[in-house]
């Protein structure tokens, strides 16, 4: 420990004979270095010590009492004058001082006597710390220069760290000390400086300053982002709740029984957004508080969201008479009432309804359109045996006409017969499809 | 280094190369940041023969703060198998953390492992020791353990 301070709190102590374990702290192991003794408990530690483990723990080490700072006071002047006269060696013993003293002496010896004590250049020239002894030996390489504070021509020893009487500002000034004065009396004043004592935790504070700002810095960063995501998913919301219009309800109200909700109920259950009717149901103008008028503008929103009270009714609602002409089929109201899932449950069953009318329907029409063709038909074999049998009789007039083609005859197209005679090919022109045989499957298929 | 701690570590080193307690040896001390030392449970118990090595490192805020305690794991010793010591060295024990007391020291913590080795009824390894091992910081002290066991 070769240290220049006068703080006893520094000082390490080479005691002279064993020291009564009484007057140790069990907290450094030394003897009490300023005893303090707890009120609550009466267990003596160095202050220092005590004061340093009542920071980490509130307690006291030996007996895990709770202990504060304030229930620790100075030991009694018995333990203190104990620990201040025990004999100790200079600090300075490997050094070479011999010296032996009191404990409480040994401050002194340093200060005033001991050779071996390193001093500061005491030009303030060089950052050297000199023993006592070598202080007269002590000299610099470049001791002549001018100085332009003072105009002393060749500055002496006091000129080693700059001119004594250049008017300095105390080193705490950024904390708010006010002192200023000449370079020389700096180190005077460091020593009254109330600042001094509290540079560690001017040190700490300004670490802890920096770290909250860069803290700062980053939460105001991560809000800024939230807010863009925020005013994002505003943005998205309102637009569903255009998207969704007489359907967007609070959930509240969204819960309410679908099997209740008639056609004709009044919107009585809607409860709009803020406090205020959003999507006003009878009123076609846009909001004014609409904050998105340029998107939903007035015509848009008509064809969008026609008037609500069309006359319409679901088929389902009608009486089950299928004979009824179509024509009068009247639709219920859309119910804007109910929730958008019993909206949606209610046109399925309208769909349902409507595909089975549908299937219905078509199957009638197959049916009418079966008999019309069994019918069709029937016609068409009657004509059919009729042709045959004038064919047959014109075949025999004109095997009697022709005796001397009996031979050919047989191999005779009905065909070209029938093209070669003007007659019938006028009769059977109309029925361009009766030239050739007609198929009996397409008549069974029906 | 604070010095405290210089001091008190110098004092420690002091005493115990004067006088160990029964079962423990100095490995090295060769600064004051890392020790290792030896321990063997004297008298009837599971680890009969066998010797552990207490690795303590210290801080600037030693004895204030407690030391980093860990039982050596390497070549030449194995942490012991106990409920209470992690396969890596680690261990569970409330006067390593929240029940520090600055007027402990590390003969005191040597011994107190040594009583807590002999009263070692089973040789098993904390429940949790695979997890435990997969995750550990490097330092037990960063490690909450919950001491469930007030015998330790
Ligand atoms: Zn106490
Ligand atoms: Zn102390
Ligand atoms: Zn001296
Ligand atoms: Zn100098
Ligand atoms: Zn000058
Ligand atoms: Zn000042």
């Amino acid at each position: 420990m070769t240290s220049s301070s006068s703080s006893s709190f520094s000082l390490s102590y080479s005691y002279v004979e064993a020291v009564n374990p009484n007057l140790l702290c069990c907290i450094c192991r030394t003897p009490f270095n300023v005893p303090a003794t707890t009120k609550s408990c009466s267990h003596t530690f160095c202050w220092e010590c005590i004061c340093s483990a009542i920071a980490v723990l509130p307690q006291c080490p030996i007996d895990r009492s709770p202990l504060s700072l304030e229930d620790v006071s100075l030991a009694s002047p018995i333990v203190r004058h104990m620990v201040s006269e025990l004999p100790v060696y200079c600090t300075h013993r490997s050094l070479g001082c011999d010296h032996q003293c009191e404990r409480q002496l040994l401050e002194h010896h340093l200060k005033d006597e001991c050779l071996y004590e390193p001093l500061p250049c005491p030009e303030r020239k060089c950052d050297q710390f000199i023993k006592r002894k070598d202080l007269k030996s002590h000299s610099h390489p470049d001791d002549h220069q001018s100085c332009t504070t003072c105009d002393l021509k060749f500055p002496d020893a006091s000129h080693a760290s700059g001119c004594p009487d250049a008017q300095v500002s105390c080193e705490h000034q950024p904390h708010g000390c006010r002192w200023t004065g000449r370079q020389a009396d700096r180190p005077d004043h460091l020593e009254r400086c109330p600042y001094e004592p509290l540079k560690e935790f001017f040190l700490m504070n300004s670490k802890r300053i920096t770290a909250l700002e860069a803290e700062n810095q980053r939460l105001k960063d991560r809000l800024e982002e939230l807010a863009f995501v925020f005013d994002r998913s505003r943005h998205d919301v309102h637009a569903m709740k255009y998207l969704l219009h007489p359907w967007f309800k609070l959930p509240a109200n969204a819960s309410h029984n679908p099997t209740t909700s008639s056609s004709t109920s009044s919107p009585t259950g809607t409860m709009p957004l803020n406090g205020t009717d959003f999507f006003p149901h009878s009123s076609s103008q846009p909001d004014e508080h609409d904050p998105f008028p340029e998107i939903f503008e007035g015509e848009t929103q008509h064809t969008l969201f026609p008037p609500h009270r069309i006359p319409f009714q679901y088929p389902h609602l009608l009486p089950p008479d299928h004979t009824a002409p179509p024509t009068s089929i009247s639709v219920a109201p859309l119910d804007l009432d109910g929730t958008l899932e019993h909206t949606f449950t209610s046109l399925r069953d309208s769909v349902v309804v409507l595909a089975k009318t549908v299937e219905h329907t078509g199957r009638r029409h197959d049916i009418a359109l079966t008999t019309e063709n069994v019918r069709v038909a029937e016609e068409l074999a009657g004509v059919k045996a009729a042709v045959r049998g004038i064919r047959q009789q014109v075949h025999r007039i004109m095997m009697e006409r022709v005796p001397g083609n009996e031979m050919g005859d047989k191999r005779m197209d009905p065909d070209m017969m029938v093209s070669g005679n003007p007659y019938l090919r006028s009769v059977l022109g109309s029925y361009p499809a009766l030239t050739k045989s007609i198929p009996t499957t397409s008549v069974t298929k029906l | 280094m604070g010095s405290i701690a210089t001091r008190r570590l110098a004092k420690e080193l002091r005493e115990l190369s004067l006088e160990c307690p029964t079962g423990i040896k100095i490995l090295s001390a060769n600064d004051f940041h890392t020790w290792r030392l030896s321990i063997e449970v004297m008298g009837d118990s599971l680890y009969q023969g066998q010797v552990f090595a207490l690795q303590f490192i210290f801080d600037a805020q030693y004895p204030i703060a407690s030391p980093e305690v860990t039982f050596v794991s390497d070549e030449h010793y194995k942490a012991p198998i106990h409920p209470h010591v992690y396969s890596n060295g680690h261990i569970c024990a409330s006067i390593l953390g929240t029940e520090w007391s600055p007027i402990l020291s590390v003969a005191a913590v040597c011994v107190t492992m040594q009583s807590m080795l002999a009263s070692c009824k089973k040789l098993e390894r904390p429940p949790d020791n695979d997890r435990y091992v997969r995750h550990a910081p490097k330092s037990p002290k960063n490690t909450r353990f919950v001491y469930d066991d007030d015998t330790v």
